[in-house]
């Protein structure tokens, strides 16, 4: 019993895959009704779940397969010809037949599935010259009978099924193999009821060579040789290797660390090639993870047609970068976000005929499904050339829900307002019907796409049409992340929730208490504050010397009281224990670089679990908007010379540039300080830190940039300042070296990108921690 | 004669034993993440080849107190169902082959958390052998409720 559960499994896995195909080639029938390509491979496609269903025993399943084939068979034939009638006839046959499978994957058995409408739909359709169908009364099919239940389906002769290979025969004869009369002969006798196959009867009559049949087999069907070269592998045992090969990256980084310690130099080479390896293999590992985008774009042609038939209209659908590549739990994830923006768009993006041209468009609308790479993101768009959205109206709409003050529309830009639609209660749809317009949707496709760490944006020009964005992170598997401290312990928060860092030095910032309720002024408005040691059940410390990380969760801001904030890295995803999930506070595990476990914290849990008030949401709207265009942008980038290197610093990190004559530089203990405005500035030369070759070191100024975190300045001496830049999608490339996050082809030029906070802390690694006590010391 | 193995340990001076076949394996490991507001039973996290495990404190599903985990502690580590789940136990002892004649019902006068959690008693020579219900002793929720 258990093979046999097997078979089934594979029965319903290969099924599934043969059914999204026809579903496509149906489509594409309809548009093309002459291919006999396209009915050949839709009729094999039946023909095998008939086949196979027939072995499994499923007999209703068989009957539906059957009725569908003698459909596909009159229009192979031409007895009857393709019409949108009968291609939503297939299509039902087609849902009927995906129905079946749904009730034997989950009860192991057909029961409950009423498929004999269908099959008498299927006959009708056979049987009536329809209106639409010039049939020709010559033709009345007399071994179809509209009795469809007591018919039992025929074993199908095998020819049908092969006619896309080259017959036997004629290999055979081609190759000298067998004489031409010989298998005339033995096709005579397969005509008159021999059920032997041909290459047998020529065998057995000794007309052939076995060796000769054999290679004609082979060469019969090319195909299998692909088959061959690809096997199903469980998801569990990937899993299983991505678990194994994130420890090895761990065992590698500390041997390497101990190996650097001796200094032999022959060790030291070992290990770095054992990086080496390790760092391929783990890409290699989640390359097994990585499926087309493909996979959910291959059930939207269906969609589509069947929307745009109910709804009246034409749609053509194109598809760019179908072989973008995204790990499958992250498709997944997309499915249902992208089925849902393509239905809007082909009921409220998309016009009616007659009004596309009175537009003086074509009266076919487009949607294209676009994919490709950008940076380390994944970019799925959804456009279609229909009316487009109003920014007047949508401004108008959420002033009049109360989702913003009619003063605040001004000052927004395009890209803001737009974002409205991605708030609760948002729609602008005039009529409410069954597909969409009800004002659920684009906010639940918001907050999915943000639990998977992914970006959704909206740009639309009127009368043009609309683009609908999502930007997908590559892996779920491994997220970029910031460590903190709390108590003595340390956490983890994923980096996409992180607005910026502010630090409490208590003097020039400070948290507040508004009827007991702590809150931080950020740029004048009231940040509500949440404190992570009080969530967590632990003593609650002091309101001096901590960070606030600002975050952002379900469209709520808040601030995140931690003790410390220690770096970023990318951290592995670890599943929990189901039942400390249910805690709600972390959404998973991961191993830092000691080996520990450290939690991840789940960001909107955290908001939720901490009563967040809901008003906290409207007044920050405009914030939300900002943060979620931002991400549509390239961000902009300051790049410097240090010695013969461009690196670039992210802007938003740069508080101010600045020249200092280079007599102003006086020494601090071991460190180079200016003073500026009545501080203390602690000096720190780029080049030291990324051990470049600085060329001018003669100049009687330096060039600085000037990085405020906290409270707290520091002085990035560089060369000189370059330029300013935008880093749109450009090739990034990790490189691992203290201080620098990576390269980019930045104005066709190498680029590094500094990570500021890393270089920091490269260059000295007590900055942070000693922020409180700093000041203290260098004015002693 | 019928007879099963039992991986054995000692939980407060008190020898339990789980079938050997519901048992991954058995390791000593030194570092915890604490779980806050987790079940008090959950004693933390930790890592094993790569996998995030939770360790259940045996002395708490007991009712005892919290066993401190400073410095090494005794894994048993189960396999679960499909979820591998530590117990942490004082001290491990053999495995045990033990005819069914040896085995006793729980006595009467065993009561308490302890009494859910022990299908039976087996007769070893000069004490006897606690046998745990696996999955009740992994179970965190029930100490809670």
């Amino acid at each position: 019993m258990e093979d046999l559960g097997e078979i089934v499994g594979e029965f319903l896995m290969e099924s599934h895959e043969n059914l999204d195909q026809i579903d496509r080639d149906l489509v594409a029938l309809e548009q093309d009704p002459g291919s006999r390509d396209l009915i050949s491979r839709i009729f094999r496609a039946i023909h095998t779940i008939k086949g196979t269903s027939g072995f499994l025993a499923f007999s209703r399943l068989e009957t539906l397969a059957h009725a569908g084939e003698s459909l596909l068979s009159r229009l192979r034939d031409g007895v009857q010809p393709v019409t949108p009638t009968t291609i939503t006839t297939l299509l039902a046959t087609i849902d009927g037949v995906r129905n079946l499978l749904e009730a034997i994957e989950q009860n192991n058995s057909e029961e409950g599935v009423d498929v004999d409408a269908i099959i008498a739909a299927v006959h009708a359709q056979m049987n009536a010259p329809s209106a639409d169908a010039p049939a020709e009364p010559a033709a009345p099919a007399p071994e179809e009978k509209p009795e469809p239940v007591a018919e039992t389906p025929v074993r199908p002769a095998p020819e049908p099924v092969e006619e896309q290979r080259r017959p036997l025969g004629e290999v055979l004869v081609e190759t000298g193999a067998a004489e031409p009369a010989d298998v005339s002969s033995a096709l005579q006798a397969q005509l008159e009821g021999d059920e032997r196959k041909l290459g047998t009867i020529l065998l057995e009559e000794g007309k052939a060579q076995p060796a000769a049949v054999s290679e004609a087999l082979q060469a019969q069907s090319p195909k299998r040789s692909v088959a061959d070269s690809a096997i199903r592998v469980d998801v569990d045992l990937l899993d299983g290797l991505m678990n194994l090969v994130g420890e090895l990256v761990l065992a590698r980084n500390q041997l390497v660390r101990g190996v650097m310690e001796t200094g032999d130099s022959g060790l030291v080479r070992s290990a770095q090639r054992l990086g080496m390896i390790t760092s391929e293999l783990q890409e290699g590992i989640m390359k097994t993870r990585m499926q087309p985008i493909e996979h959910i774009w291959s059930k939207l042609p269906r969609v589509i047609r069947d929307l745009s038939q109910s709804l009246g209209k034409k749609v053509e659908l194109v598809m760019e970068g179908k072989e973008t590549e995204l790990d499958r739990s992250l498709l997944e994830a997309v499915k249902d976000p992208l089925t849902h923006l393509v239905r809007n768009a082909v009921d409220h993006g998309i016009e009616e005929e007659s009004r596309r041209t009175a537009a003086g468009k074509s009266p076919e609308g487009t949607l294209t499904l676009r994919a490709y790479h950008e940076g380390g993101h994944v970019a799925v768009e959804v456009a279609d050339d229909g009316a487009g959205m109003d920014v007047n109206r949508i401004a108008q709409k959420a002033v009049e829900k109360g989702l913003l003050r009619a003063e605040q529309v001004p000052n927004m830009d395009k890209r803001e307002i737009m974002a409205m639609v991605f708030q609760p209660g948002f729609s602008t749809a005039a009529k409410v019907t069954n597909v969409s317009g009800r004002g659920v949707g684009m906010d639940v496709v918001k907050t999915n796409i943000e639990r998977i760490g992914g970006a959704v944006s909206v740009d639309s020009t009127l009368g043009e049409g609309t683009v609908w964005r999502l930007n997908i992170p590559l892996t779920l598997a491994i997220v970029q992340a910031l460590t903190v401290d709390c108590g003595d312990q340390r956490y983890v928060i994923p980096q996409v929730a992180v607005l910026e860092l502010v630090y409490i030095d208590g003097n020039s910032t400070k948290i507040e208490y508004a009827s007991g309720a702590p809150v931080y002024r950020l740029r004048g408005k009231l940040l509500p504050l949440v404190r992570l040691d009080r969530a967590l059940g632990f003593d609650v410390g002091g309101d001096q010397g901590v960070y606030i990380m600002v975050l952002q969760a379900d469209g709520r801001r808040f601030g995140l009281v931690v003790d410390r904030v220690l770096n970023t890295e990318e951290v592995v995803v670890k599943a929990l224990n189901s039942r400390l999930k249910d805690i709600g506070l972390y959404s998973g595990a991961t191993i830092l670089g000691d080996g520990k476990v450290g939690l991840i914290l789940d960001v909107s849990q955290l908001a939720r679990r901490s009563h967040l008030a809901a008003e906290g949401d409207r007044e920050n709207i405009t914030g939300t908007s900002r943060a979620g265009a931002g991400t549509g942008n390239g961000e902009r980038l300051l790049i410097t010379a240090v010695g013969e290197r461009r690196v670039a610093i992210p802007l938003d990190t740069v508080t101010r540039l600045e020249e200092f004559p280079r007599s102003r530089i006086e020494q601090a203990g071991s460190r180079e300080v200016v003073q500026y405005r009545g501080q203390i500035l602690p000096l720190m030369r780029l080049s030291h830190v990324l051990g470049a070759y600085s060329e001018v070191e003669e100049g009687d100024t330096v060039s600085v940039v000037v990085y405020s975190e906290g409270g707290r300045s520091v002085a990035l001496v560089v060369d000189r300042i370059v330029d300013i830049a935008e880093n749109e999608a450009t090739a990034r490339r990790d490189v691992e070296e203290d201080g620098l996050v990576g390269t980019a082809v930045i104005q066709q030029r190498v680029t590094e990108l500094l990570d500021v906070r890393r270089a920091i802390l490269a260059a000295d690694p007590n900055f942070y921690s000693e922020m409180s006590g700093n000041d203290m010391m260098v004015g002693a | 004669m019928a007879s099963r193995q039992f991986a054995t340990f000692e939980v407060a001076d008190q020898l339990f034993g789980v079938e050997v076949d519901t048992v991954q394996e058995v390791l000593s490991y030194n570092e915890y993440t604490p779980v806050p507001l987790a079940p008090p039973a959950v004693g933390g996290l930790f890592n094993l080849r790569g996998q995030v495990i939770a360790a259940v404190d045996l002395r708490v599903q007991l009712g005892l107190a919290r066993q401190a985990l400073q410095g090494p502690v005794m894994n048993v580590i189960l396999r679960g169902d499909g979820e591998p789940v530590s117990l942490l136990v004082d001290r491990i002892g053999e495995v045990v082959d033990l005819d069914d004649d040896m085995f006793e019902p729980p006595p009467d006068t065993l009561s308490g958390p302890t009494r859910e959690l022990v299908v039976g008693t087996f007769k070893l020579d000069g004490r006897l052998m606690l046998a745990l219900d696996a999955n009740q002793a992994v179970d965190t929720f029930r100490a809670t409720t």
